[in-house]
Formats: C-alpha cells, sequence, structure tokens
C-alpha cells in the first residue's frame, strides 16, 4: 500500500484508495450429502483519482499491476467532464472498531462438514423422506481499507457464516421444495430442520381458489423481499435528484400507513450491514427515514448529501471493481401491537413465499407475482395450501392500506443486510387463478 | 499447470482441472447526457479442482501459486462426501476467439465516450436517461489430467438504456438491452436502443393495467424464449432432477407438451450470447434435444450427473468464476420453429393479450409453476392489436402450458441474458418464435 500511496502522491493528484482483502471457505450439498468443499482468497483495488472535478476510475485484482491501474484511472480523469457536484474524498476522523467475532474465526472446513451434515440428520429425523437438496454453509472474512489523499485513512475486519439450504418432499409424485437461509457475525443458528419439515408438509395438498380480492398476509421474508425493491429504490437520494423517485418532494409529507415506522440502522453490531464507516470513510449512523408514515429522511452518500445540503447518511456502498452507490444498511420496522395477526384474518392469502419478486417495477410499485408457499387463511385458522396463484398490485398502494403489523420482529438476511421486519396483514389484494 | 496437476495425481487425485480467467472491461455511464462513470479495469482469479477418491476438492487465490492450491484443494476434499466415480472423457486441444468486426481495443475509451455522449440526447418530456456501454474481453485458460488444453478469448460488448418518462405525478420507465459477441460494432445498434427505450417509455404513460384473467395469449421472440429457459430449462437440469427438485424427474420418453413443441439446449452456436465452446469442465459445448414432437428426450450434464446416470456429459457444467462449482446451466435454450405466420397466430387467438419482452422471470422446478413478468403487452380483438399494457405476467404451470401451446410461429430469434442459479450468475441465450397459448394466466394489477 505504501508503494501505491508514494506513486500516486507522485502524481499530484487528489485520490481514493479502496481495498479490498477476502477469504472464504465453503461447501455445497448436493442430494444429502456435502459434494464440494471450496477455500481460498482474492484481493482487489479500487483506485479513484480527481483533477479539477473530473473523476477516473480503475481496478485491478493484480497488486503488482498497480501503476497500469493507476494510469488508467489519470486516463478516464482526463478525458471525464468536471462533475461541479463531486464534494472530494473522505476526511479523516473514523476508526475501524468491528472485528470478525470469536466465532467465526474459529470455523474450518471440518466444522462445516460437520455441521452440514448435522442439519442433514436432524432434517431426516424429523421426516426421512425430506432431502436436502442443495446449498451449503460459507463462511466468509473481508478487509477494508480506504486511504484517500484528504488524511483518511481507515481499515476494518468483517466475518460472516451463512447457511441456505434448499430441503424437497415428494409424496404420490407430488414434489415440493422450500429453502431457508440463516446469516449471523457471530454464532449460527442450525437448528431449522423442524422449520423445514413442518414448512414442506403443509403443502400437501395445494388448491386453487376463487379469483378476486383477498386481504394480505406477508410473512416477514416476504414483507423484507418487497422493501428491498421499492422502498430502497425510493428512499435513495440519487433517485430522488434524478427524478425517478415516488418519493420526489415528498420529505415531510405522509408516503405510507401512520403505522409504519423505518429506520436506517448502519450501527448496531449484531446485525449483518453494520459497519463503523460506509464505503467512501462516512461514520455510519441511524436515520429515521419514516415516521408514523411520513417521510423524514432520504438516504445518501456523499455526493447527493451535499446536493441536498443535509450531508451523507453513511449510505455509500460499493466493492473494489465498481464505484460508491448508495444502499440500504440494516432496514428496521417499528413493530406493531398484535400477537398474532392470523387471528385477524377473515378471508385472507398468507404469503410465505413470493415469485418474482425481482420482476416488479421498483419505480411504480406495481407488482404481479406468484404465491410460491402460501395458504388460504378463513376466519384464523388455515384452510389449506394454495396452487396457481398469483397476486397483483402497488407496493405504495398496500403500504397505505396497513391493518395490523405483529409485535415480534423477525430478522430476515436479504442482499447482504438484516431486514428487522414483522408480519404484516394488509386490507386487500387482487388474486388471480386457476 | 502441468506441475500442480501432476502433483495432485501424485498425492492420488483421479481427477484434477487448472482454470486461470483474466478480464479486462471498459465502462461507460452516463445519466442525462452527462458522464456518471468512465472506468476501466482488471481481474483474474486461478483455481485447481480436484477429485480424490470420489471427492471434490477445490482451491483458487488471484496469486498463481498453483502447488499450493493443489495441496488446499487436496486437504478440501477430505472434508467432502464420497461423491461420484468419474467416466473419463478424451481430451481436447483447442484454441477459440469470438469473432468480431471492430476490436474494442483498437478505439480510446475518448473516443467511445465521444461517440456515446452524442446518441444520448434527452428529449424534454424525459425526465431521466440513464445509458450504459460496456466492453470486456475474458480470456480463459484450462487444463486437466485427461490431457485437455484450451484457450477462450471471449469480447463481448453491450448498451443498456433505462428511460424515465414523467407527466404530472406519473413516472413511467423502459429499458431496452443490445449485447452482442462482438466488439466495437454494437454502436452500430446503440441508437436505436436508446430510442426505443425513449418511445416505449414515452408510451408507458398511457398503457393500462390488465385485469388478471385465463385467456388466449400470444408471446413474442422474448418472453417465449423465457418460457424455454425458466420453464423447461432449469427442470432439465439434471442435477435438480436427481435431487427431487423437478417435476420433469422419471418423464424422459413421455408426453409433456403439445406435439408441436420442439425445444433445444444449444451451447455450440459461436453467436449467440450462451456459446461455451467448452464448459468449466473442459466438455465441448452442444446441442441437445430436451424436448421433441412434445416428448421428453434428454436432461442436461455435468460430469458429476453424468457419471450418476451413465450419461454423456452435454457441455452444460458451467461455474461463474474459477472460485465456484460447476454446476448444470443451460447454454442457449430455445423453442424451435414452427410452421405458422404472426398474422396467422393473431387471427387464431381472436381476442387476448400479446406480451413481448422480459423483465424477468421465475420458476419452481419442482412444483413446476413459473411467472415471468412482459416488458409491454397488448390487447388483441378480433385478431388486431390493440391498446398498449403495462405490468402484465404470465403464470402458469409447465405442463399444463406446454400442453395449451396451440400454434407455433416460424419467426425465431435468440436473445440474451444472464442465468442466476445457487448464487453463481452466467450469460445465457433464450429465444422462441411467436407462440399461442390459450388458456393462459396472465397476472395483472
Amino acid at each position: 500500500m505504501d508503494e501505491i500511496i508514494s506513486h500516486l502522491k507522485k502524481k499530484c493528484v487528489d485520490y481514493e484508495i479502496y481495498s479490498v482483502y477476502s477469504n472464504e471457505t465453503s461447501n455445497e450439498i448436493f442430494n444429502d450429502r456435502v459434494s464440494f468443499t471450496a477455500s481460498g482468497n482474492a484481493m482487489s483495488l479500487g483506485i479513484r483519482v480527481a483533477i479539477d472535478k473530473k473523476i477516473g476510475f480503475s481496478y485491478t485484482d493484480n497488486l503488482k499491476d498497480y501503476k497500469r491501474c493507476i494510469d488508467a484511472a489519470l486516463y478516464s480523469a482526463k478525458n471525464n467532464e468536471p462533475d461541479k457536484d463531486f464534494p472530494g474524498f473522505g476526511t479523516s476522523g473514523v476508526k475501524g472498531k468491528i472485528k470478525p467475532s470469536k466465532e467465526v474465526l474459529g470455523i474450518d472446513s471440518e466444522w462445516i462438514s460437520k455441521t452440514s451434515k448435522e442439519i442433514i440428520t436432524d432434517t431426516k429425523s424429523r421426516n426421512k423422506n425430506i432431502m436436502v437438496s442443495e446449498g451449503g454453509i460459507s463462511k466468509s472474512l473481508a478487509k477494508v481499507r480506504i486511504v484517500t489523499s484528504e488524511g483518511l485513512d481507515a481499515e476494518e475486519s468483517y466475518g460472516k457464516i451463512t447457511a441456505s439450504f434448499g430441503f424437497s418432499l415428494k409424496k404420490d409424485s407430488i414434489i415440493e421444495n422450500v429453502g431457508i437461509t440463516k446469516a449471523s457475525e457471530h454464532k449460527l443458528d442450525t437448528t431449522f430442520g423442524k422449520e423445514a419439515a413442518e414448512r414442506l408438509e403443509s403443502l400437501f395438498v395445494r388448491k386453487s381458489i376463487d379469483s378476486g380480492n383477498y386481504q394480505l398476509l406477508l410473512h416477514p421474508e416476504t414483507l423484507a423481499a418487497l422493501l428491498s425493491e421499492s422502498y430502497a429504490f425510493s428512499i435513495n437520494a440519487e433517485n430522488v435528484h434524478m427524478n425517478k423517485s415516488r418519493f420526489c418532494n415528498m420529505n415531510n409529507k405522509p408516503v405510507f400507513h401512520k403505522s409504519i415506522s423505518i429506520t436506517d440502522d448502519g450501527t448496531t453490531k449484531w446485525l449483518l450491514a453494520s459497519r463503523s464507516f460506509d464505503s467512501e470513510g462516512t461514520k455510519t449512523r441511524i436515520t429515521k427515514v419514516i415516521d408514523n408514515g411520513i417521510l423524514k429522511s432520504y438516504i445518501s452518500d456523499r455526493k447527493y448529501g451535499q446536493i441536498s445540503k443535509k450531508g451523507s447518511t453513511g449510505n455509500a456502498s460499493r466493492s473494489a471493481s465498481t464505484l460508491p452507490s448508495i444502499s440500504t444498511n440494516n432496514v428496521i420496522m417499528r413493530p406493531g401491537t398484535k400477537n398474532d395477526l392470523f387471528s385477524e384474518c377473515g378471508k385472507a392469502i398468507y404469503a410465505r413465499g413470493l415469485l418474482g419478486v425481482h420482476t416488479m417495477n421498483e419505480a411504480t410499485g406495481d407488482f404481479s407475482l406468484g404465491v410460491q408457499e402460501g395458504h388460504l387463511i378463513k376466519n384464523g385458522k388455515v384452510v389449506c395450501p394454495l396452487k396457481g396463484v398469483v397476486i397483483g398490485g402497488n407496493f405504495f398502494k398496500i403500504m397505505n392500506d396497513v391493518t395490523a403489523m405483529s409485535k415480534k420482529l423477525e430478522n430476515v438476511p436479504h442482499s447482504g443486510c438484516s431486514y428487522l421486519v414483522p408480519y404484516a396483514l394488509f386490507n386487500s389484494i387482487t388474486a388471480t387463478s386457476g | 499447470m502441468e506441475e500442480a496437476i501432476s502433483l495432485a495425481l501424485k498425492k492420488g487425485a483421479e481427477f484434477a482441472e487448472i482454470t486461470s480467467v483474466k478480464s479486462s472491461r471498459n465502462f461507460i455511464e452516463t445519466t442525462d447526457q452527462k458522464i456518471k462513470e468512465l472506468s476501466s479495469g482488471s481481474k483474474e482469479l486461478n483455481s485447481i479442482r480436484v477429485l480424490h477418491n470420489g471427492r471434490w476438492g477445490l482451491a483458487y487465490s488471484f496469486e498463481k501459486d498453483l502447488k499450493r492450491l493443489a495441496f488446499e484443494a487436496l486437504e478440501n476434499a477430505k472434508s467432502s462426501d464420497f461423491s461420484v466415480k468419474l467416466n473419463l472423457q478424451k481430451p481436447v486441444k483447442r484454441k477459440f476467439t469470438t469473432a468480431y468486426k471492430k476490436n474494442p481495443e483498437d478505439y480510446s475509451l475518448e473516443e467511445k465516450k465521444s461517440n456515446i455522449l452524442k446518441l444520448c440526447k434527452k428529449p424534454d418530456n424525459i425526465s431521466n436517461l440513464k445509458v450504459i456501454y460496456s466492453d470486456s474481453v475474458i480470456k480463459t485458460n484450462y487444463i486437466n489430467s485427461e490431457g485437455s488444453d484450451l484457450s477462450y478469448e471471449d469480447v463481448t460488448s453491450g448498451v443498456l438504456c433505462w428511460s424515465f418518462a414523467k407527466k404530472g405525478d406519473k413516472i413511467e420507465n423502459f429499458f431496452e438491452i443490445e449485447r452482442i459477441k462482438g466488439g466495437y460494432e454494437i454502436l452500430e445498434r446503440a441508437e436505436n436502443c436508446i430510442s426505443t427505450a425513449i418511445k416505449k417509455s414515452i408510451m408507458m404513460l398511457n398503457a393500462i393495467t390488465p385485469k388478471g384473467c385465463v385467456t388466449n395469449t400470444v408471446t413474442d421472440q422474448k418472453l417465449g424464449g423465457v418460457l424455454a429457459h425458466e420453464a423447461i430449462g432449469h427442470a432439465c437440469e439434471a442435477d435438480l432432477v436427481l435431487s427431487n427438485a423437478s417435476l420433469l424427474h422419471g418423464k424422459l420418453g413421455k408426453t409433456i407438451g403439445n406435439k408441436l413443441v420442439n425445444i433445444t439446449d444449444n451451447g455450440s452456436l459461436p453467436k449467440a450470447w450462451g456459446y461455451v465452446p467448452f464448459d468449466s469442465e473442459g466438455i465441448p459445448g452442444s446441442r441437445t434435444a430436451l424436448v421433441e414432437n412434445g416428448v421428453l428426450k434428454r436432461y442436461l450434464h455435468n460430469r458429476e450427473t453424468a457419471s450418476l446416470t451413465n450419461s454423456k456429459p452435454t457441455g452444460n457444467g458451467r461455474a461463474m468464476n474459477p472460485a465456484a462449482k460447476a454446476i448444470v446451466r443451460m447454454t442457449n435454450t430455445y423453442f424451435e420453429n414452427g410452421d405458422s405466420t404472426f398474422d396467422e397466430i393473431l387471427n387464431e387467438t381472436k381476442n387476448g393479450y400479446y406480451l413481448k419482452g422480459s423483465a424477468g422471470g421465475q420458476v419452481d422446478p419442482a412444483s413446476g409453476e413459473f411467472l415471468f413478468n412482459a416488458t409491454e403487452g397488448y390487447e388483441i380483438n378480433n385478431g388486431e392489436i390493440g391498446r398498449m399494457l403495462k405490468g402484465a405476467s404470465l403464470t402458469g404451470n409447465i405442463m399444463q402450458t406446454l400442453h395449451n401451446i396451440k400454434l407455433i410461429a416460424n419467426d425465431m430469434s435468440l436473445g440474451t441474458g444472464f442465468c442466476g442459479k445457487g448464487g453463481q450468475y452466467v450469460p445465457v441465450g433464450d429465444g422462441a418464435p411467436h407462440i399461442l397459448i390459450e388458456k393462459a394466466r396472465v397476472g395483472g394489477v
């Protein structure tokens, strides 16, 4: 790193060096056995330079090649147009405090293999016909360092263990499957064989329902998936500035039902996306985004924080081979008031898993999604698993139409973040079946 | 490289392979006729995979210390369970290069930037216009203990345009992508890509949302391609079949659709986006007929599933990068041409929907339920194309849908995309002619 800094200093330009060293050990499951074990490391370097507000960027995985990388960044800066809104690179003032936990550091390929087999054995002890069809466990470590010409030099290390398994069950030529993912920066919860068995068995035998309007009960995982699309898009200060967001000019105005409050949390240690500083070296924080349905803040990086004159909220995210862009940290919803939402249901579709969430229109909020794992609920009772049901609606509309939320929040790992979200019941959704 | 292979064999491995990938990329992103990003970069990764006592182990690094990686891979294999006794294949020695008209490396980033900016003219009624240009060169070297020695220099380029139109409080958007196996000749397609995205985003402001219903539906080449890929291709992947995760398990030789239906996976088409001259396990890409005249004929295999089922590998073992496991993946998957024309299909439809383009899709290969979102749609009234639709999805069950195909046109074309499975993304092609599906479930708002 010293050589790289020294070489950049000679070029008399403003610079930012972003380096990531990562190390991973993982396995894969295929048909109830550990079919593959891998380990390795990767190093990558991203260099941004600024010449009279003209930005250049290049990256490499070959550290010996850093001079060519710097030359490429300088070349792109010289050929770029000035960015009048460029806020400069990060300045000193942050210090990395996070380290991988002892639990994660102590994990090796043998532990991963042993734990995977325990999960398989536990699941099959619940129902011997269940097959652990795919998935595996991975341990990942990463060390990030940011150095800028403005005096920032911050380094932090992270460790994470993730288990993601697919389970299937065949009965009378009908196959059902479910997937379960758990992630932690400390201790991994591996006791999900019971959940897999119960969810699989509840899916026999699916039935069609009449098309029409139903209440919609979303499991926290499905609510998190919807939030990660339209909510994350709409609160992004760049999308607001670019006139792409439904939340343009909506600051301090109601955007969701008054019972909904959401914060963006980059600091709470036990959550997945918590960091001391974001990818531009800005100290992370807790940002109140939605308060009683009122939009209170967008999330931003240095550039859009400067444009809005409100400063960065510590939401810059990147890899070494990409420029920083705005993304959510951990998404925390305020709990609701109900112990049990099922008893609140008259005639409802309970969506445990949805098909095609990534296809929804994140800007307009329009969606048309298959109910992959869901049940019909009548008067608080589960009637049957659903077959061939599609729900259509608009994200912003249903978020203004919520009737109840659970007291309990679930910690859902999604896109590298933790979503702490409740079960949520919505007044009406259109279902097509047939 | 050969030394590390020899070392692995000396330590008892029955099979070993080394993959080395170096890539470079140029990238230009503009927003509202201004440069947002102008960059270039390179990546490099090396790996060795071994099969030792029937157990797979892999090690990778950005450094090329292959002997150390061989020891690490052998150690990792001990943590795996017995997997397979591999059927060995004949060695192949060949070099492949993508054919291109204009080498992207012959044009400076400055010239590319200038040409792209000239095309990014934003009309007044467009609130935001994003245009991305990229080109990349990926050099893959592969050797294995069978004696195969392969290399592939793959040149690709693409243009993406995402246009947002605004009228009062209403925002609509449309994106258009052009990708090719080729070089800077992509610029010839950029203008049309950008103007299409702009025009369609404005049209979307007046589009109506369809009511969910079951009706006659015509799919275009792109959406039909997604049907071939998502609904049939995934269910034909032998790893899913073997692990009880595909409803096509045990259906080889059985009728699964209308006799008009012929579906193929073909990794041997050099100009197609999913071309694999050799897969990530050194097996040449090939043409595999999955469905012929409505009858399921074959599954797709990597080395492991082929050995487990005493089949031939089909060149479908693909890994996203050298660090990942080569799992069974599609290449270019498509419905073969039928003998109808598009006009005949519209006339036969009478009333229904015409769904075009793909905004993504997902399938549950076990139950056969699928959902694909169209980027645009149109009413069909008395055989004529009517009002524009937005937010329409095609959903259904694989088996029912294949039986409900009534007509297939003779205008097949292949599109480009990326497929995700097990956290890995690989380039794939998919395509179809226009298809008429009776009693299709169309989801709306």
